[in-house]
């Protein structure tokens, strides 16, 4: 078994570099963009914040699979809950890059015309706690997502809520190399952005958050 | 020296746009990969190294996120190939998807079978590759079938 925690890390690593970044990379990259600018130690805490909470949920989901011994079913209640979670990454990703690239004149105008979702987005955003990203990174674990999802299949291949636990722990890890370090470059290229160069990555964010909006979407409508 | 700012300026927008898009930065210009099985509607044929695999994927159409049966034929001329390891390797041609191998058994007269899950790439892309590796002493033939799930 030991021997698939070892492949799984490696699928992780792997794949963290050929797939996450392409795939949830901007994501991560927007949470370095946003808010002042901070010194490379505190990006670099933030991001790990942010991918502990995201592993966290993969093992809890890698448990569960391994109890249910059925990647089918469990993936299968699942995706409700994770083509919202997209939805609700993009409405984020949209809150951010409005605010990055100065087009609501800072979060106060998502406030006042947003009581609601986006209201609520400002509150995680704007805490000025870098351990919002633990949380944030919870939810973001259950983004829909198919390098997880193969290794789901091998967490309810093993038919122990441990074992299922300790794959896509070791799976988890192996992802966060690539996504903290884009994360925290993508930090540092956005503390060196001035006027319209940080207006042009908020449009960026914008549309990839977007981008997840209309996916999300699709992916209910395929359901 | 503005000028010098600009250009650095411009570098950064660029490094930021490959930073933050590189899937899309680097796919545009790369060779279009298409179907050439339609698994959704009859079963495919393809023959390797004279080693001939027919591959039927049920139940159809083949969605993905489904418990899905993979059922193997190989024959070599006119002989069927009963002693064969053989396993299907789940890939996707565009998108790094983690290995998902559906191991097979062997149930009569060189029909193999085994069950397994295409999974859902949420970038809506939904062309597949299955490759039929069958191993017979120390060699492997590799049969590939490229597909699209619905």
């Amino acid at each position: 078994m030991e021997t698939g925690y070892v492949f799984a890390f490696t699928t992780g690593l792997a794949g963290g570099f050929g797939h996450c970044i392409g795939m949830c990379g901007p994501l991560a990259a927007s949470f370095s963009v946003q808010g002042k600018r901070s010194p490379p130690s505190v990006v670099i805490g933030r991001q790990l914040l942010y991918h502990a909470g995201r592993v966290t949920t993969y093992a809890l989901i890698g448990a569960v699979m391994g109890y249910a011994g059925s990647f089918v079913n469990v993936a299968g209640s699942l995706m409700g809950v994770q083509n919202s979670v997209m939805i609700l990454a993009g409405v984020l990703m949209v809150a951010m890059g409005l605010g990055i690239a100065g087009l609501i004149g800072g979060t106060a105008w998502i406030e006042r015309h947003n009581a609601g979702v986006l209201g609520a987005a400002r509150r995680v955003i704007a805490h000025p706690s870098g351990l919002r990203n633990f949380p944030l990174g919870l939810l973001m674990g259950l983004l829909p997502c198919g390098l997880s999802y193969t290794s789901f299949i091998a967490a309810a291949g093993t038919g122990s809520p441990v074992s299922g636990m300790m794959l896509m722990l070791a799976f988890g890890c192996g992802t966060v190399p690539a996504l903290a370090a884009f994360g925290a470059a993508a930090g540092y290229v956005g503390s060196r952005l001035r006027g319209r160069v940080q207006q042009a990555g908020g449009l960026l964010v914008l549309a990839m958050g977007l981008y997840y909006i209309v996916k999300g979407i699709r992916l209910y409508a395929e359901m | 020296m503005a000028r010098s700012s600009r250009t650095a300026d411009s570098f950064t927008a660029l490094a930021l746009v490959l930073f933050l898009f590189p899937p899309y930065a680097l796919a545009a210009g790369k060779p279009v990969i298409k179907a050439d099985c339609q698994i959704s509607e009859h079963p495919c044929t393809k023959t390797t190294d004279g080693l001939t695999a027919t591959l039927e994927i049920t139940p159809r159409p083949v969605r993905d996120m489904r418990e899905l049966v993979f059922t193997v034929f190989l024959s070599q001329g006119s002989k069927a190939v009963t002693d064969a390891k053989v396993a299907v390797d789940l890939t996707m041609p565009d998108m790094i998807m983690g290995q998902n191998l559906v191991r097979m058994a062997h149930k009569m007269q060189g029909i193999y079978a085994g069950k397994g899950v295409i999974v859902r790439c949420p970038s809506g892309k939904k062309l597949w590759r299955a490759e039929v590796r069958a191993h017979r002493g120390k060699k492997t033939i590799v049969v590939p079938f490229l597909f699209e799930v619905r």
